[in-house]
């Protein structure tokens, strides 16, 4: 016992040290030396090369200020970036995807018209609706870099080879089923249901012509109309049987495998993959449209990600300048001729199309433009990250007929709803 | 070493021995002593201080005493899911995780050839990255995957959509986590195995003991000491189960699968809340001291230690 | 430890004559229940054997396959093409040579920390006398019990407070502290008779010496068997290494190195598999190599016996 007493006195008198050098919050902001760090997600070598490569734009854009990339892969770039706002180590300008804002929407500094003049922008360089992506409960809380929206992409080889309708731009919902009946077979599916947020929504998005959060930012899934188009997609799947269940809760990226695996013909995804189905590996020719038209028009969400000034930045003003860079002509039109992302930058958007093959480039310039022409800002609340962490595990049981979507929907608002 | 019989001078010299090897105990001990105190107690207490505060990753901290601990009792949905999930899985894997170890380890006895390279094929599993695992798990069990194509195809039966379904999920979870881990426990009771006294063993055979009743009363009781320290060490693992759940089913369906380790997971890294994650680590620690204690308490009955 | 002792379950009864041979009881070749039940053990074990192997060789031949062909249905074992190729793209893919190295350096470096660390403890624990020892080792124990998921946080602050963020002593020294290690040393040196250390101590040796010169040689297969686990504990750990290291190109490890297949585009699941292949190649070769020593091992540790 004795033993032990130096041991507990030290222990706490450790505890109350590191509590009272953590009470302080906010923390140093990353640039600890005058470097700007510039934090970013980043998969393979070559993504990492682009990244390098728009960095040395931004050096020579700004040669007296000192520029370091960061990376992490996708996924962990989430667990890093909760552990260094709780640890005060930010980086100075942290990338930031739209659909995640809400939920780390306090470790960014809001940008003022002033700020965005330092940077050397103005709100007309972006492309319509892009600068909603990174805004946040009426603040600007970053600068897009790319602009997206989802899309339809279909196998041209198998919707052929069934003899279904080929989708067209500006189909209706009624086209929809009738090429997902038409297309599914034996050996595949007419259409692969979606696990991950945009993936699932944008169809009854598009069909109701509502979002699951209201105007005045409040949940709303158990809106009626809403309820009845998610109702349909996921009939889909157990009265239509145009689509397989997904195996696993896992499996965020289910209907996206299906259909580049050549497993179903249609699928919904993002822009920001375009070109790499039109590239797909299995070699079935890919096809893309805008969603169908429901009966209050087109609705489509713009999404996309960017760049934010992070909260206790050191040296505001020369960040301001990097991103400002980082979004500029130069950089947003190397982004562009790579293919890599659909620009947010307004006159880099047509470089993109540029560098796409020229036996698909019309059909994806007019996929792009019609999905493009009526999109509004995505509405998010506080606790979205929370929501779509409770929905996709039960999704699961709703495509598999052991749970109904509207009682998913309905626990799932009263959860989660104020 | 003095052995004059006066017991003043052995006492004396007893004590002194005694402060002269608590010494040299602190000095043999001082690493592990700096160890644990800069990286074990530090994070430690840090981490309960966590958990007395509502602790958002970014922003204001405010003191919440339990207000955490009363809310994962009483208002957080995942809480007591997660809680009889990570029990559940304990109670079906460990049993299950013995079992197969314990026969297997009996079954590859000295006369079985190549039972060197068996070993290494049943402890291969253990060694391999988890997400490779859970990946071929998941190509295996999908509808679309190798169980269900010959079960369709040889016995036209369709099989269930495993990590899909409410009732299956977590019987799938541990029947992959067993493949995964029973190699260690395997090799623990092959170990023993090849240690038991064989005088005792031979006295039993002279009796006439062979087989099964050879097994339930000489081999089981002669192996109780490694039995207890497997179980042991595999109900700590097995209440601290995050990988497998989280890549095979992603805690779902709904949250059938969601083991508590997970759910900390998520209120720390998804969430932002790492007060309340915290206090759930630490009611999970609370748990397994708990279920440790009380094994230890009943060794004593079922244990059979030789000295 | 003779591994020609009888195999205690498929031995038959022995009558009242005495066995033949001097030594442990053999039983005789064609005695009927001993050879079936041999033969059934044999078969059990090939069953288990290959159902066990099963998910293995799936691995094995998903690593060839090309990307899309991972999911496909129905399910083949071998692709429409084989694509040896995968393993070398895995090197193109990403800094994978280093992260290999670094995960080597990590891991060899931890092993030799933790066996310091925990032969050193375990002594004191187990030979040596001094008050509140067991209450101490009790205190040690229930560390091992934290889940590690909530320290981390604590643990990337602390490795702030020291500057050792993005660094190999972070990646090394924060987690080789675990009781585990001691907990085994103190099992194994508890079996060893302290008549040695009183013969040492009436020559004149002290703690030291008696350790280094003579309990630690008798204990090489507990310490064979820690260093294999503690190898094994390092090369595959993954969150705290995500948490600590910062620049992948310098300091990356094999399993956040495998995270990196997946994007925000998608994952290449056929090279990440190739990675797992290559990533479990080392601590299969060091189990294969090691493996009477870490039976023996666990054994003499008194973890399979009393």
């Amino acid at each position: 016992m004795r033993m032990r007493t130096p041991l507990l006195a030290g222990t706490a008198v450790l505890a109350t040290l590191g509590l009272a050098a953590c009470s302080s919050g906010s923390g140093s902001g990353g640039s600890d030396d005058g470097t700007i760090v510039w934090d970013m997600w980043s998969g393979s070598q070559s993504d990492t090369d682009a990244l390098n490569e728009t960095l040395e734009i931004v050096k020579k854009e700004n040669p007296d200020v000192d520029v370091r990339l960061q990376t992490a892969p996708w996924n962990d770039y989430f667990t890093k970036l909760t552990t260094n706002m709780s640890s005060g180590n930010l980086a100075c300008i942290t990338s930031m995807n739209g659909q995640r804002l809400s939920t780390y929407a306090d470790a960014f500094e809001p940008l003022t018209d002033a700020d965005l003049e330092t940077a050397g922008l103005s709100k007309d360089d972006f492309a319509p609706g892009a600068l909603d992506i990174m805004t946040y409960d009426g603040k600007l809380l970053g600068v897009p870099y790319d602009v997206a929206t989802m899309l339809v992409y279909y196998n041209k080889d198998l919707i052929e080879a069934a003899g279904a309708p080929e989708p067209a731009i500006g189909w209706s919902f009624d086209d929809f089923e009738a090429t997902a009946k038409g297309a599914t077979t034996d050996a595949n599916a007419g259409f692969a249901v979606g696990l991950g947020e945009f993936q699932w929504m944008a169809l009854p998005i598009a069909q109701s012509g509502k979002q699951p959060v209201d105007e005045s930012g409040a949940l709303a899934l158990t809106d009626p109309d809403f309820v009845a188009a998610s109702q349909w997609y996921s009939g889909l799947v157990t009265d239509q049987k145009v689509a397989l269940p997904a195996a696993s809760a896992s499996d965020t990226g289910w209907g996206e495998n299906q259909y580049s695996g050549g497993n179903a013909a249609m699928a919904v995804d993002g822009t920001w993959n375009a070109v790499t189905y039109l590239g797909n590996d299995a070699g079935f020719e890919a096809g893309m449209v805008d969603l169908p038209t429901g009966e209050n028009g087109a609705t489509s969400l713009v999404l996309g990600s960017g760049y934010g000034i992070a909260k206790g930045c050191e040296d505001k003003e020369a960040a301001l300048k990097v991103l400002g860079s980082l979004v500029g002509k130069d950089a947003q039109d190397a982004m562009a001729t790579s293919g890599r992302s659909y620009p947010a930058r307004a006159e880099s958007q047509p470089l993109y199309f540029e560098s796409l093959d020229e036996s698909v480039r019309d059909d994806v310039k007019a996929a792009f433009d019609a999905a493009f022409a009526d999109v509004e800002g995505q509405r998010s609340t506080k606790n979205w990250d929370q929501v779509n962490t409770a929905l996709q595990p039960n999704l699961v049981s709703v495509y598999n007929g052991q749970a109904e979507m509207a009682d998913v929907l309905d626990q799932t608002q009263q959860q989660f709803g104020q | 070493m003095t052995t004059t019989s006066t017991a003043g001078t052995r006492r004396a010299s007893r004590s002194r021995l005694s402060r002269v090897e608590s010494r040299q105990a602190l000095g043999f001990m001082s690493p592990a002593l700096v160890g644990l105190a800069l990286f074990t107690i530090v994070p430690v207490g840090l981490s309960i201080v966590m958990s007395l505060f509502h602790w958002p990753a970014f922003g204001e901290r405010s003191f919440a005493g339990l207000g955490n601990y009363v809310a994962l009792f009483t208002q957080n949905p995942d809480f007591w899911p997660a809680l009889r999930n990570s029990a559940v899985f304990a109670l079906l894997y460990v049993p299950l995780n013995l079992v197969v170890a314990l026969s297997l380890a009996l079954a590859l006895g000295p006369r079985i050839r190549g039972r060197g390279a068996f070993r290494v094929l049943f402890f291969i599993p253990v060694v391999t990255p988890i997400v490779a695992n859970a990946l071929v798990w998941k190509m295996l069990l999908q509808p679309q995957g190798l169980f269900n194509g010959i079960s369709v195809s040889v016995f036209g039966v369709e099989l269930p959509n495993f990590l899909a379904d409410e009732n299956w999920a977590m019987v799938m979870v541990v029947v992959m986590s067993v493949w995964q881990g029973m190699g260690y426990n395997m090799l623990i009771f092959s170990a023993a195995l090849e240690q038991l006294p064989a005088p005792v063993v031979e006295a039993a055979r002279i009796d006439g003991a062979q087989g099964w009743r050879m097994l339930r009363s000489v081999v089981l009781p002669l192996l109780s000491p490694s039995i207890f320290f497997a179980t042991v060490m595999t109900v700590i693992t097995a209440l601290q189960v995050f990988a497998q759940p989280q890549l095979l089913t992603g805690g779902g369906p709904g949250n059938s699968t969601l083991p508590l380790v997970q759910f900390i997971y998520n209120q720390g890294f998804k969430f932002q809340d790492l007060g309340l994650a915290a206090a759930a680590a630490w009611v999970l620690f609370v748990l397994i001291i708990g279920l440790t204690a009380f094994q230890f308490g009943a060794q004593k009955r079922w244990v059979h230690y030789e000295h | 430890m003779s591994t020609d002792r009888t195999d205690v379950l498929t031995a038959p009864p022995l009558t009242a004559a005495p066995a033949p041979e001097g030594g442990g009881a053999r039983p005789r070749a064609g005695s009927g229940t001993g050879r079936f039940r041999l033969v059934l053990a044999h078969v059990g074990v090939v069953l288990a054997a290959a159902l066990f192997a099963l998910p293995l060789v799936y691995a094995f031949f998903s690593a060839l396959k090309p990307n899309n062909e991972i999911f496909s249905m129905p399910p083949r074992l071998v692709g429409s093409e084989v694509r040896w190729s995968n393993f070398a793209d895995v090197f193109a893919y990403g800094p994978f040579a280093t992260y290999i190295g670094n995960s080597f350096f990590v891991a060899v470096a931890g092993t030799l920390v933790v066996l310091a660390v925990s032969t050193t403890a375990g002594y004191a624990f187990g030979r040596l006398r001094w008050k509140g020892r067991d209450v101490v080792f009790v205190l040690f124990l229930v560390t091992l019990m934290v889940p590690q998921e909530v320290l981390v946080v604590p643990m990337f602050i602390v490795m702030q407070w020291f500057g050792w963020v993005d660094s190999y002593q972070s990646l090394i020294f924060p987690f080789a502290f675990t009781a585990f290690g001691t907990f085994l040393m103190r099992q194994f040196f508890r079996g060893i008779p302290f008549e040695l250390d009183e013969a040492a101590r009436v020559d004149g040796a002290g703690p030291f010496r008696t350790f280094w010169r003579i309990i630690l040689p008798l204990a090489t297969s507990a310490v064979a068997v820690l260093a294999v686990f503690t190898f094994m504990a390092f090369w595959n750990s993954y969150l705290w290494p995500l948490i600590t290291v910062v620049d992948y190109q310098a300091h990356g490890t094999l399993p956040i190195g495998l995270a990196t297949f997946s994007g925000q585009n998608g994952t290449r699941w056929d090279l990440q598999m190739a990675a797992s292949i290559i990533s479990m190649v080392p601590t299969t070769i060091i189990v294969i190599a090691l493996q009477k020593h870490l039976v023996k091992g666990i054994a003499t540790a008194g973890l399979g016996g009393r």
